[in-house]
Order: structure tokens, then C-alpha cells, then sequence
């Protein structure tokens, strides 16, 4: 298992490499002069000089790249050209509220996907299997802006039951947390639990054709222990690949998401990042996404090698 | 019914009418292929929404009552009514109109940068899956790199590099839509390298180009194809998403993202202004991953259905 895991750490350097250089690149790829954009035309040369300075424009880009390499190891990625704050910190103090929020929508999804997933393969062909693949095949095509455009307005604005948006710490208030929390976490969840869904079906459905199943049955293992023990553990792999795959869709929903509800998370710093053309901000948190969805598939591929052993040894 | 029980599988019988007509021409895969998808119900009702979609775009002009950018000034956020089939926005144009007109640019979007995925993807899935070896290896890590970013937030990225127009989000979608078509083309190029066909076609001396194009591409289209229309379903989800976040299409363009953004500020006493850019948008996106699906279930004989 070691030296299962060390291999597959050894084979995500190359695409950190690869993530970082494009990160950096985006900047220099920007056409034109950067410090006529965020500037103006009409600043001082003083005020342009000072400002190309601060963002190493004057040396050439290959010097620039593995110096900002060299910082970005140290997890220095410069200071944001609004606030002048080290961005790093930036990006923390806002990712509670992310976390949180993709935290909540992938335990909703999880619920929801997992268990109509096997009932549905299980009934197969019952109205509640059809009522499955059609909620899911909804869930996939709604645009999650909408559904929560709308939740808004029947739940929080007609209904008055829920908070239409804002945050509260879940330390200073659990209560009003969780309150403002669940209309942002199902929106976002709503994807997932169909993708979910879909995927524990199919992979169900496909375990319980195999003939180890009919070699179960036909020794007299209990409806119970058929269906969760044999069947689901072996239907878990595709299931987990797709939840690995997911993490990225809900990270780069949490953008949308905390527009939509105004939460306060690294989604909604990264967008006002880009209005401001606040070019590190935007560095680091696109950085630190596709950090966090490398490392959620680094895990879940080290979850395949618990649960299925013959991973490790290929 | 207990599956034990399931029917006896029976040795496959040899048709020998059929080997009689070897040579014959013979019902193609496609004909075939769609004979099945036409009883798919799901499936058909997709593509005629589909239809519906593109002969709204393409006879716009024709089919909206109103012109999309035309201001009813007297008649702003009116609900709607007969005159306004769907209501008015807040600067008293038709939403009905502008919905119509919407379906030129998310078809447009689509359209071009899923082509701009497939033109990429498909080249350097056929050239890393064919070649294989060094080649390979870069395409493939490249690809990984791509990959690894959450796709929605490297489009977001790439409009912030280029600035917010409607060429750009093409580029910008179309750039994210190339690694699933370079890794689907790979492994299919991948399972059928080693036929006896290429094989024969190597042995012939067909050059490499000639048997990447005319031997291999057109007997790995099946997935190549289901993949397009699921690419189409995102490009369009996110076309609207990148709208509706300012970052895409500009006002006063009838995009129904860019709708649905500005129709939030009345959504109290306004609701249509923004129910129906978003209804527009799920039916569209339904109707492209309901067809894809059923053209994967077509098209895939391993998932053929006794």
C-alpha cells in the first residue's frame, strides 16, 4: 500500500508542474500591457514604473517564471494589486465558507445519490427506477444558477422559510449557519446527487448480472447481505470515480453558487478578482482549486486501492 | 425473477442466408444504429426539441414577434400577456422574442466550440493513440493538466485572460471541450490499432496519414459522436453560466444567461423576466443529454439490449 500511494504521488509532480505554468502563463498571455489595464492610459510613469515593478515585468519571462515558481513552493504568490495583502491570505480567510458549502452539497448528493441509486437498481424497471432516471437526467440539465435563482424566490422571498442568501459563521450562530447554508448546498448538490444516482444504478445493475452474484444467491446468502455486502461493495469503485470527478464540478460550481447565494467563499473572490483584474488574486485561487481537485482524486484513487486490492498490485 | 432462473443462453445459430448474401450490400451501421434509436422515446423527443431549437435560430426573424433589442417603454416588467407572450423585461423588450433569438447564440456557441473541441481532440487522440510511445506521453500528461482544472472555473479563467466577448467564450469552451474528446479518441484508436484491418493495411504500404484518416477515424466515430452531443448539452450550460456571471456575452445580446442575470434584480416582482431564459436553457441542455444518451445506448453495441 506504501508504495502504492508513493507511486502515485511521484506521478502527480509532473501535473503540478503543468497546472502552475499554465496558472503563471495566464497572466503573460493577456494581450496588451497589463499596466495600461489596470491602470489606465493615463497614470504617471512614476505610478506605471512602481506598478511594474511590484508584478517583476521588467525582468524577461523565463527568470519571472522560476522566480514565481520559487515563491509558489513557499506558498508566496505575491500581494493582491487592490488591497496590497499577501493573496494567500486572501484566499484562507474565504475558504471556510467554500469548504463548507461543498462540504454540505456532497453529503446531500451523497444521500440522495447513493440510496435511490440502488433502489433503483434493485426495482428495476418500477415506476420508482423510471422516476429515478428521470430526476436525474433533470438534475444534470438544470442550470445551477436557476435552481437557485428560483429557490430564491419560491423558499426565501414567496415562502419566507429559508434566508435567501448571505452567511453567518458557523461558530458565531450554528443555527443561522445551517439555515443560510442549506438552499446554496442543495443547489449545488443537485448535479451531483443525479450524476451519483446515475452512476451507483448503472454499476449496480452491472454487479448484479455477474455470475459471483448468482453464485451468492445460490448459496443462500439473505436478500440483506446480497445487495449491500456483495453487490454495493463491489459497485462502490465507478461510484467513487465519479464522486473524485465530481469534487471538480462542485468547486467550479461554488463559484457560481456563491454569486447566486452571496456567500462569502473563495468562488466569489476569485469572480471579483477577475472584475478587478486583480491578476494574483486570480492566480492563486484558480491555483489552489485545481490543487484541491488533484488531491481529492489523489485520495480517492488511494480509497480504490483499500477497497479493491488487486489495484495495487497491477 | 430470480436471476439464476434466467433463461438458458442458446449457442448462436449460423444464419446461413446470410453468408449467402456476403457481399451484398446490407443494412449499414447507421441505418442500423438509428433504427434503434428511433424507439427510444426519451431519445427522439431530444432530437425534436433539438430541431425545434434550430429552426427557431434559424428563422428568428420570422418567428419572433418583436425585434429582441426593441424597447416598449410604456409596457416595462409587464407581465405577460397576449401581446407579450412571456412577459417583458425591464427595459420593456419582449422576453418571447429575445428568447428566440437566444437560440442563435447557444447554438452558435455550441456549435463552434464543441467543433473547436473535436477539431483538437480528436487530432491528438488519433496522433498520441496511433503513434503512441514519446508522443503519447506528452499528449496524454498534457491532457492530465488540462483535466485537472475544475473545467467551469479554467473557462472562467481563460474569459479573464481574454476579456469578455462571444468569440472569446467560443475559444475559451471550446479549449476546455478538447481533453475529453483527446482521451476518448485515444483509448478508442487504442482498441482498434492492433485489427487485422490496419494490420493489412500497413502490410500494403498505406502510409501512416491515410490509415489515421480513412481506416481508423471512420471506425471510431460511434463515441466520437455521443461525445459531441454531450459536449454540446455543457457547452451551452456553460455558455449561459459565464453570461449570467458578466464574464461572457455582453448586453444587450438576448443570450439567456445574460437574461436570467439581469431578470434577478426584479425577480420579487418580476419572476418571468427570469423563469423563462432558465426553462429555455434546461430544455435545450435536457434535450442534448437525452439524445446522448440514447445515441451511447444506440451506437454501443456492447450495451445492446436483448
Amino acid at each position: 500500500m506504501f508504495k502504492y500511494i508513493m507511486k502515485r504521488l511521484c506521478m502527480l509532480i509532473p501535473v503540478l508542474i503543468g497546472i502552475s505554468t499554465i496558472v503563471f502563463l495566464l497572466i503573460s498571455l493577456i494581450p496588451g500591457d497589463v499596466v495600461d489595464i489596470l491602470l489606465g492610459t493615463s497614470a504617471t510613469p512614476e505610478a506605471r514604473e512602481a506598478l511594474r515593478e511590484n508584478l517583476g515585468l521588467n525582468k524577461p519571462v523565463v527568470i519571472r517564471y522560476f522566480e514565481w515558481m520559487f515563491n509558489a513552493i513557499q506558498l508566496d504568490f505575491g500581494e493582491s494589486i487592490r488591497t496590497g495583502k499577501p493573496v494567500i491570505e486572501e484566499f484562507f480567510a474565504r475558504l471556510p465558507a467554500t469548504l463548507q458549502l461543498a462540504g454540505l452539497a456532497m453529503a446531500i448528493s451523497l444521500l440522495i445519490g447513493i440510496p435511490f441509486g440502488i433502489l433503483a437498481a434493485i426495482k428495476k424497471d418500477s415506476w420508482i427506477s423510471h422516476v429515478v432516471s428521470v430526476v436525474s437526467m433533470l438534475g444534470v440539465s438544470i442550470p445551477a444558477f436557476w435552481l437557485g435563482t428560483m429557490l430564491i424566490l419560491f423558499i426565501s422571498l414567496q415562502l419566507r422559510l429559508l434566508p435567501p442568501g448571505g452567511f453567518v459563521p458557523f461558530l458565531e450562530n450554528p443555527i443561522e449557519n445551517l439555515k443560510g447554508m442549506i438552499l446554496p448546498a442543495f443547489t449545488l448538490g443537485t448535479s451531483m446527487s443525479a450524476v451519483v444516482m446515475r452512476m451507483t444504478r448503472s454499476a449496480m445493475l452491472e454487479v448484479l448480472g455477474q455470475d459471483y452474484m448468482k453464485t451468492a444467491l445460490a448459496k443462500g446468502v439473505t436478500p440483506k447481505l446480497y445487495r449491500y455486502k456483495h453487490a454495493f461493495k463491489n459497485a462502490l469503485i465507478p461510484v467513487l470515480t465519479v464522486i473524485g470527478i465530481q469534487i471538480g464540478y462542485l468547486l467550479g460550481g461554488a463559484v457560481i453558487i456563491e454569486e447566486v447565494f452571496a456567500l462569502p467563499g473563495v468562488g466569489r473572490l476569485a469572480l471579483q478578482a477577475i472584475y478587478q483584474r486583480d491578476y494574483p488574486l486570480v492566480q492563486v485561487t484558480v491555483l489552489m482549486f485545481s490543487l484541491g481537485f488533484v488531491l481529492v482524486n489523489l485520495l480517492v484513487d488511494i480509497i480504490y486501492a483499500y477497497i479493491d486490492p488487486r489495484i495495487r498490485y497491477e | 425473477m430470480n436471476p439464476v432462473l434466467k433463461k438458458q443462453q442458446t449457442p448462436p445459430v449460423v444464419d446461413l442466408n446470410a453468408i449467402d448474401n456476403i457481399g451484398e450490400k446490407t443494412e449499414g451501421f447507421y441505418k442500423v444504429s438509428f433504427d434503434k434509436l428511433r424507439k427510444n422515446k426519451l431519445a427522439m423527443f431530444g432530437l425534436y426539441v433539438i430541431l425545434l431549437n434550430i429552426i427557431m435560430a434559424v428563422f428568428a426573424p420570422l418567428i419572433a414577434p418583436h425585434d429582441p433589442t426593441e424597447m416598449f417603454v410604456k409596457n416595462r416588467l409587464e407581465a405577460p400577456s397576449s401581446q407579450f407572450f412571456m412577459g417583458t423585461d425591464e427595459f420593456g423588450r419582449d422576453i418571447f422574442s429575445r428568447i428566440i433569438y437566444g437560440a442563435q447564440i447557444s447554438l452558435k456557441v455550441g456549435i463552434i466550440s464543441v467543433g473547436i473541441g473535436i477539431f483538437f481532440g480528436v487530432f491528438l487522440g488519433l496522433i498520441s493513440g496511433y503513434f503512441g510511445k514519446l508522443l503519447d506521453n506528452v499528449i496524454s500528461r498534457f491532457m492530465d493538466v488540462l483535466f485537472s482544472f475544475p473545467d467551469i472555473l479554467l473557462a472562467i479563467a481563460i474569459m479573464a485572460v481574454l476579456g469578455s466577448n462571444i468569440t472569446n467564450v467560443m475559444i475559451a469552451i471550446g479549449i476546455v471541450s478538447i481533453p475529453i474528446f483527446a482521451r476518448i479518441t485515444r483509448s478508442a484508436v487504442l482498441s482498434v490499432r492492433e485489427s487485422q484491418f490496419i494490420e493489412a493495411a500497413k502490410s500494403t504500404g498505406v502510409k501512416d496519414i491515410v490509415i489515421i484518416f480513412r481506416h481508423i477515424l471512420p471506425n471510431i466515430s460511434a463515441p466520437i459522436i455521443v461525445q459531441s452531443t454531450l459536449s454540446l448539452a455543457f457547452a451551452i450550460i456553460a455558455e449561459a453560466s459565464l453570461s449570467f456571471l458578466g464574464l461572457g456575452t455582453q448586453p444587450p445580446s438576448p443570450s439567456w444567461g445574460l437574461m436570467l442575470n439581469t431578470g434577478r434584480g426584479f425577480m420579487e416582482t418580476s419572476p418571468w423576466v427570469a423563469i423563462f431564459p432558465g426553462l429555455a436553457i434546461m430544455i435545450t441542455v435536457l434535450s442534448f443529454n437525452v439524445l446522448g444518451d440514447g445515441l451511447r445506448d444506440a451506437l454501443d453495441p456492447r450495451l445492446k439490449k436483448d
